[in-house]
This record gives C-alpha cells, sequence and structure tokens, in this order.
C-alpha cells in the first residue's frame, strides 16, 4: 500500500463528494475519476496539488459531458468540502483567484491529456449486462439478491483507485458482476449446461485472469481504505 | 481469493451510494473514512491554498511552463498552405518524427470567465477520440495545442499529417481525357467510406468540397476540415472570407433544419465533378445557386419544398428535369443512378452514406475490397458508442 495511492484515493473520495454536491450525474463522475487518474499516471504528486487537479476534473468532465456546471459552484463546493471549519468563500479576491486559477488549469490539464477526455465508461455495459443476466435468473431470487446494487456500487468505489485505466469497459462491468455474484454466493442458473460460462456470452475476449485481475484491484482499492 | 473473503468486503463497501446514506455509515461503521482524512492530506501537500491572488498566479504560471520541454517542442513553420474562411494553415516540420512535414491551421476560440467554451472542448475531445480508430480515409490530427491566451481569446493549432495535395489541385493536375471510370469508382468509394465514418460517429461535416478532400501520391483520398463547426462559429464572425456555395444542399442554402444528407448532397456535387473536372453547380449567390440546381434537375414537386422557409416555392419557374448525360456526357447507368440518388431534393430521400456503399455501383470493388482492407472497419463500428449530440442546426 503506498502513500500516493492513498493520496489519490482520499482525493478522489473528495471528486465523489463534491460531485454529489453538485448534483453531477454517475457517468460525468466517472469522467472526472478517470480524468485525474490519467493526469497523475503521467505526472507526480511533488508537483501539482491534487485537489486543483481534482476540482479542475470536475469542472470540465461537467462540461465533457454536457452538464455545464458553473465554476463558481464548483469552486464554492470544492472550497467548502476542503476548508469545512472556516466560513465560506466570499466574492472578493481569494475567490477570483481560485476560479482563475481552475480556468488556467483547464487548459493545462487538456494540454496534458491531449484534449482525450472523451471516455467510454463501463456503466452502460453493466446496465446492458444485468438486464441480459437478470432473465437467465428466476425472478425471485433475483429480486432478493441485490446484484445489480453491490455491482453498481463496486463500479462508483472502483473510482477511487485507477481500475478505469487497466481494463476495458466491458472487462470491468463483466468482472464486477462476478465479483457481485460471488459476494452473495450466487450462481448465475444452468451454468454446468451451457457450452460457453455466462461472462464469455457478455463479450468474448474476457479471460478468467481479467476478471481475477479486475477483482483483485477492487479488493486493494477497499483495502487502502480500511487498512488506512 | 475465496467468496467468503469477498463477502466480508461486502459489509464494508458502501460508502458512495449517497451523501445521506454515507453519513449514516460514517456514524456507524469503523474503517470509513472520516473528513479528517482531508485535514491530514491537506497538510502534505498545499491545497487549494486559501491563497492571496500572487500566490495562486505563480501557482498557475508555474505549472504552465514546467513540462515546456517536454510538450512544447516547437514546429518549424515553413510556409503558407491556404487562407480559408476558418483560419490559416501553414506548411511546418515536426523536429520529433524526423522533420516530417505536418499541416497546422491555427483558430482562435472564445475565452471567457468560465474558461474553454463546453462546445468547443467536446468537438475537439471528439476529434481526438476518432483518432483511436486510425480511419484510413480520414486525416490523421497529431496535436493539440494552445499556442496563446488572454482573456478573451485562446489560440488554438491544430496539427494535422501533411498532404500533398486536395482534390481540387488533383483534379487540375489531371491530364486530359480525365481519371477514367476506375479511378473515379476507387475515389467515390472512399470518400463515401470516410463520410459514412463520420456520420456512424454523428458527425456532419458540412463543408464537404473538393479543397476539404486531401489526396496522397498513392491516391488515398482523406478527409479534413470536419467536425470543427462550432469550434469555428467564433472565428466565422471575425472573417470575411466568403463561402462558397457550389457544394451547398439545397436545405442549407434555404437556411432549413439539416443533418447528415447535407454530406451526400455535396457527394453528389464531387461526384460529377470528378467526371467533369469541373465543378456542377457554380452559383453566384443563392438564389443563382438554386436556380441553377433547378435548371439541370428540375423543380422540385411543392410537396417537397420545407415549410417555414424565406424563399416561396413559387419564386421559381417549373422546369423539366435535363437528362444527366446532358450534365456529365460520360457517365454509364450504375454511376448515373448513384448520383440521381446523392443529388435528391428532399433530404428525407436522399441515399445515406452507408446505403450508398451498397450500391451495385461499387459491387465489384466492394466484393474485392470486402475480403482485404478498408470497408470491413466502417462496417464493424459499434455504432451504439455515439454520443449522442447530432450536431444539427439551422
Ligand atoms: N492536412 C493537410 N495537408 C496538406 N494540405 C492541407 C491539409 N489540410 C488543409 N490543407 C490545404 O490547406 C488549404 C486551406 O485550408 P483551409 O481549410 O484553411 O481552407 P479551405 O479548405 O479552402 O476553406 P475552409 O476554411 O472553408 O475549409 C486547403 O485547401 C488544403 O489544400
Ligand atoms: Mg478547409
Amino acid at each position: 500500500m503506498t502513500n500516493t495511492e492513498k493520496v489519490h484515493f482520499v482525493v478522489n473520495h473528495f471528486i465523489n463528494e463534491a460531485g454529489l454536491r453538485l448534483h453531477m450525474n454517475s457517468v460525468p463522475l466517472a469522467t472526472a475519476s478517470v480524468i485525474y487518474h490519467k493526469f497523475f499516471r503521467e505526472n507526480s504528486l511533488q508537483q501539482y496539488d491534487p485537489y486543483l487537479i481534482a476540482t479542475t476534473a470536475l469542472y470540465l468532465a461537467g462540461k465533457e459531458e454536457e452538464q455545464h456546471l458553473k465554476l463558481r459552484d464548483v469552486v464554492n463546493v470544492c472550497y467548502r468540502i476542503l476548508h469545512s471549519t472556516k466560513p465560506p468563500l466570499e466574492m472578493g479576491e481569494a475567490f477570483m483567484s481560485l476560479r482563475d486559477t481552475v480556468a488556467n488549469c483547464e487548459l493545462f490539464v487538456l494540454r496534458m491529456l491531449q484534449f482525450k477526455i472523451s471516455f467510454q465508461h463501463p456503466h452502460k455495459y453493466l446496465l446492458h449486462y444485468l438486464k441480459f443476466l437478470k432473465d437467465w435468473f428466476e425472478p425471485y431470487k433475483w429480486e432478493t439478491t441485490p446484484i445489480a446494487r453491490s455491482a453498481w456500487t463496486f463500479l462508483k468505489d472502483s473510482y477511487h483507485g485507477n481500475l478505469c485505466l487497466l481494463h476495458k469497459p466491458q472487462h470491468i462491468a463483466v468482472g464486477l458482476i462476478y465479483m457481485a455474484l460471488e459476494c452473495h454466493g450466487v450462481e448465475v442458473p444452468l451454468q454446468s449446461s451451457v457450452a460457453i460460462p455466462w461472462w464469455k456470452v457478455l463479450t468474448d475476449d474476457i479471460t478468467e485472469d481479467i476478471i481475477k485481475d479486475i477483482i483483485e484491484v477492487v479488493i486493494r482499492t477497499y483495502e487502502i481504505e480500511t487498512l488506512a | 481469493m475465496s467468496p467468503v473473503r469477498y463477502a466480508e468486503y461486502f459489509i464494508v463497501f458502501p460508502w458512495s451510494n449517497s451523501v445521506k446514506e454515507r453519513k449514516n455509515q460514517e456514524k456507524s461503521a469503523e474503517g470509513l473514512l472520516h473528513l479528517q482524512t482531508y485535514q491530514h492530506v491537506r497538510g502534505v501537500n498545499a491545497i487549494l491554498p486559501p491563497t492571496t491572488s500572487g500566490a495562486s498566479r505563480n501557482v498557475q504560471t508555474s505549472i504552465m511552463t514546467s513540462h515546456k520541454e517536454k510538450y512544447d517542442h516547437n514546429y518549424e513553420e515553413i510556409d503558407v498552405i491556404g487562407n480559408g474562411a476558418y483560419g490559416t494553415v501553414f506548411k511546418a516540420k515536426d523536429p520529433r518524427n524526423e522533420g516530417s512535414w505536418v499541416a497546422i491551421k491555427r483558430i482562435k476560440i472564445q475565452n471567457t470567465e468560465e474558461g474553454m467554451p463546453m462546445s468547443a472542448i467536446r468537438e475537439i475531445a471528439l476529434l481526438k477520440q476518432l483518432e483511436n480508430y486510425e480511419h484510413p480515409n480520414i486525416v490523421r490530427l497529431l496535436d493539440v495545442r494552445h499556442a496563446q491566451q488572454s482573456p478573451t481569446e485562446i489560440r488554438l493549432m491544430l496539427v494535422f499529417e501533411y498532404i500533398d495535395q486536395d482534390l481540387s489541385t488533383y483534379l487540375q493536375r489531371c491530364p486530359s481525357p480525365g481519371l477514367g471510370p476506375e479511378r473515379i469508382r476507387d475515389l467515390m468509394l472512399q470518400l463515401l467510406n470516410g463520410v459514412d465514418f463520420l456520420h456512424a460517429h454523428r458527425i456532419v461535416h458540412r463543408d464537404l468540397k473538393p479543397q476539404n478532400i486531401l489526396v496522397t501520391s498513392q491516391g488515398q483520398l482523406k478527409l479534413a476540415d470536419f467536425g470543427l463547426a462550432r469550434v469555428y462559429a467564433f472565428q466565422m464572425a471575425l472573417t470575411s472570407v466568403v463561402v462558397t456555395l457550389w457544394y451547398r444542399a439545397p436545405e442549407v442554402i434555404l437556411q432549413d433544419t439539416y443533418a447528415t444528407p447535407v454530406d451526400m448532397w455535396s457527394c453528389g456535387c464531387i461526384f460529377a465533378e470528378l467526371f467533369n473536372r469541373r465543378p456542377l453547380f457554380c452559383g453566384q449567390s443563392e438564389i443563382d445557386q438554386l436556380t441553377k440546381i433547378f435548371d439541370a434537375l428540375g423543380l422540385p414537386r411543392e410537396q417537397d419544398w420545407p415549410e417555414n422557409v424565406t424563399l416561396p416555392y413559387h419564386s421559381f419557374k417549373a422546369k423539366p428535369p435535363q437528362p444527366i448525360n446532358h450534365l456529365i456526357p460520360e457517365i454509364d447507368s450504375d454511376a448515373r443512378d448513384l448520383l440521381e440518388k446523392l443529388l435528391i431534393f428532399n433530404p428525407h430521400n436522399r441515399i445515406t452514406a452507408h446505403d450508398s456503399l451498397q450500391h451495385p455501383y461499387f459491387k465489384d470493388e466492394l466484393e474485392s475490397i470486402r475480403t482485404s482492407s478498408s470497408l470491413s472497419e466502417s462496417e464493424s463500428l459499434d455504432t451504439s458508442d455515439c454520443r449522442s449530440d447530432t450536431p444539427v442546426s439551422k
């Protein structure tokens, strides 16, 4: 467990919290985290303030996903979270300078990422796959086991780490469903009588090793939290 | 890992459901994050410091300069290639790739207190995403950078691969008696293949014309100058360069709403030009352009005329269509059929890029290409990946 991972974990938690206060939807929020992780894949924490990058990532993600946030709101919300004991920012020089810093940092992040801020997220795959799997289960069984809910939570939580940079979105979706099934001790019906296991039906270039790796990355992310 | 072990984590996991839920968990469960953690990290790094303006400027400038060497090597601009309505294109040398040639388009976009406009960010991000496909009929976008900024303006540099000539020069240089039917069919197939790719990604080119179509010395055709309509909008207001009407679809001239079919009309005009080596409809004004179109193709039916447009149907005289062979003497029957389907007045009835590739005109070529290369790529595209913004506008 490195200190770097811990910092990224905490900062992405901050992204999540700020995003919720700004009423961001889950896809723009995921975009913000990916922007953040991509930035720090190329750059070190010693050089850049992670909270400035995180704040910029939130703002930029809102633009990219057409959920435009007011820069003023982003600055205020982020400031509130980071300085919870201080009075809120007032319009004035400090506010303006923070705002300009984020506006300039936006260009900088765009440059660093070469404008590649349009991402495929696992969300839509997860949605499709869960719908598809549901039909294999007896309705009662499916209703009483929160497989879908767990998979969605794993997905959200995975952004505390950099899983999003390590695997294809289709694979992440499958891996997280697999993990959810195992958590609840549930098996997909009829698996013994089919030639192709369910996860390979969903996306045929996935392997058991990939699934295992995805699950391990997620668990590791949870460990950063518990071992803190 | 055993299921039991996962289950263990399952009990601790849900910290991101909603603020409210999470707050409760924070109170009850151990091991979940506390806000103090922020405080801890804040001590280590200077986080969004409650700065004075001076301090934050310093942060900015050091940010902007520290990576200069790594990212901002200079391109050596050699020559002006062209001056379009939207900016100047330079020929330049890329010092990284053994001084290979690049074409740099400089454009200005609006800067505001809110930073770069959303539309500009989205369009450029989309172009960068398209780069992942490396489509053979799309010009490569190698680099994007901002050269300068002021409070009101950001200067962007779009760096493209350099291609020796555009289709208009290619046609000018072509000796008599012209390209010949095989060459025309090959170029047309590449053109429609590129347009199909753009449309599959919900990009309307809007300005297809021979100057925006590049041809490599190996005869590979590549589309340029697409997907930036909203980025250009800002600059458009600042220039007085006249945009050519010759390839414009009637619904654009009539200022009706428009979408992907406008590009198919332009493809039709270009198709004819490949045969004749001169433009099909050379209007001097909007009315003149429409008149020339109707002179050749006949006045459309009244029920196809768009509603609520400024030019009324009855301002044009009824005319019968001319036989296509009068416009293009050497055209054969499959080509003529495709051309007629591209130049249909009503955009809803005009052939789509996807369907045009299935046209009998390409039958032989398609068979040979299917077994080898380019087409399969655009066909296997996952169109569900497209983003929802069809740039449809007035
Ligand atoms: N990648 C490239 N390689 C080589 N030449 C290029 C490239 N891109 C554009 N050009 C050339 O630069 C010329 C000018 O381009 P520009 O887009 O500015 O003007 P245009 O195409 O005439 O008009 P518009 O601005 O309406 O598109 C083009 O006609 C083309 O010949
Ligand atoms: Mg051009």
